[in-house]
């Protein structure tokens, strides 16, 4: 009983190992959009990493053991309504890295440069939160401003 | 408990995702010049995706730092299908939990070198959104996500072949961290993807620290890998570096076989690091 039982468990994980090499993939969640809400007008609005309406994103790869994966922002400097815009700033003391989702812990990185995350265990969590800052002028149209980041991962 | 955990990490695969891709390497060659990836949306929300091609490669700055070097407009040198693939469709929409085969072929030129081409693949996926509300008062700002995920397409032409010159052997250390600095060289007309283990013997023979990595050496590569120094005790140690060919848990359908398959350097050190 005790050596089939110990039969299965080694063909599952044979199965695993041979699965995860040939399935090998890498899965990004986008958690949250970043989202600045309403917005005074005239005055700076800023979502620090910390803050819930920070982008959240996470990730992980199924290859077998270890991989290294390259991230990349491309950051817009404006969010637009379709005819004004509004500056948007992103730094390092806005973005954050880390294995576990919670405040503790985390790394700030440069958002402008590429993450280099290197061998990273296979199924091991990523997270990355995104914040930023805005600032409006008192003469701005009504409206929704909005933009786009690109998020670049290379393996 | 052991199978619910092992069924749970199969699950976890497809919780929580959003646009998927798979292989991230799709292999074509003479014989066979049509290639195939699934794109699949596993997300709640409907994606528009778009497929393109960009030849580049990964390399190492003079401080052992990891990046990718993008060519735009890759000269006829250069081991580029960039020019010569098309995929279809290029362009389509994913509702939920729908997957898309992309088809691709490549049209080489009829003489073409023997050696391994390849090309970056960007499958860039956009959530669809409502359009932007400009008739509301006050103002409201939110900045949404394209995720472009790059992977591979490579395309051989027999003979293939490759090899490593494992050049040099090196150690260094800052206040935090042991720095181990490989140089290597690729041989032959063909990237080398393997597999390199560096483990740290104390004076006794003992094993007292490993690292893994999964190389991927398209041209010369001077890695650094950083290990913490409070990993180790003072003392003498030896770091043993191997390089083990391992294109198939990549490439399944490769048949490239090195003049080589383990590649190994080992070097004594001190610590404290002795400054040399």
């Amino acid at each position: 009983m005790k050596k089939t039982s110990l039969l299965l468990i080694q063909t599952i994980i044979f199965a695993f190992i041979f699965f995860s090499e040939y399935k090998a993939q890498i899965y990004i969640t986008k958690l949250h959009d970043l989202e600045f809400g309403e917005v005074f007008m005239g005055y700076s609005a800023e979502v620090q990493h910390t803050d819930p309406n920070a982008a959240k994103f996470s990730f992980y790869h199924t290859r077998f053991f270890r991989r290294t994966v390259y991230i990349q922002f491309v950051l817009p400097s404006t969010l637009n309504n379709g005819s004004s815009q509004i500056p948007i700033i992103f730094d390092q003391a806005h973005t954050a890295i880390s294995y576990n989702d919670q405040e503790d812990g985390r790394t700030n990185f440069d958002p402008h440069s590429i993450v280099y995350i290197r061998r990273l265990f296979f199924y091991r969590t990523v997270y990355i939160w995104l914040g930023g800052t805005i600032t409006t002028s008192p003469n701005m149209q009504y409206g929704t401003y909005s933009g786009t980041i690109i998020l670049n991962v290379f393996y | 408990m052991k199978k619910y955990l092992i069924i749970s990490l199969f699950l976890a695969s497809s919780l929580y995702s959003q646009v998927i891709i798979s292989p991230y390497i799709v292999y074509m060659d003479k014989t066979n010049r049509f290639g195939t990836f699934i794109v699949q949306n596993k997300s709640l929300e409907e994606y528009e995706v778009k497929i393109s091609f960009v030849f580049g490669y990964p390399v190492t700055d003079s401080l052992g730092n990891g990046t990718m070097k993008y060519i735009e407009n890759p000269s006829d040198s250069l081991p580029s299908i960039a020019k010569w693939i098309r995929a279809f469709p290029k362009n389509f929409v994913l509702v939920p939990e729908q997957k898309q085969i992309v088809r691709m072929t490549v049209r080489p030129p009829a003489l073409l070198e023997p050696g391994t081409y390849w090309t970056r693949l960007v499958t860039s996926a956009t959530p669809k959104t409502p359009p932007v509300d400009t008739l509301r008062e006050g103002i409201t700002a939110k900045v949404k996500f394209v995720l472009n995920q790059v992977t591979t397409v490579v395309y051989r032409v027999d003979p293939a072949t490759t090899g490593l010159n494992f050049k040099n052997l090196k150690i260094d250390s800052d206040s935090l961290n042991l720095h181990v600095w490989v140089d290597l060289e690729r041989e032959g007309n063909s990237a080398f993807f393997g597999n390199m283990t560096i483990r740290f013997l104390n004076s006794y023979g003992d094993t007292v620290k490993t690292d893994e990595e999964f190389l991927q050496i398209y041209y010369d590569l001077n890695k650094r890998i950083d290990i913490p120094l409070k990993d180790f005790a003072p003392g003498n140690y030896t770091a043993e570096v191997e390089i083990r060919f391992n294109e198939k848990s990549d490439i399944p359908e490769s048949r490239l076989v090195p003049e080589k398959y383990v590649y190994k350097k080992e070097i004594n050190f001190n610590i404290p690091l002795q400054k040399q």
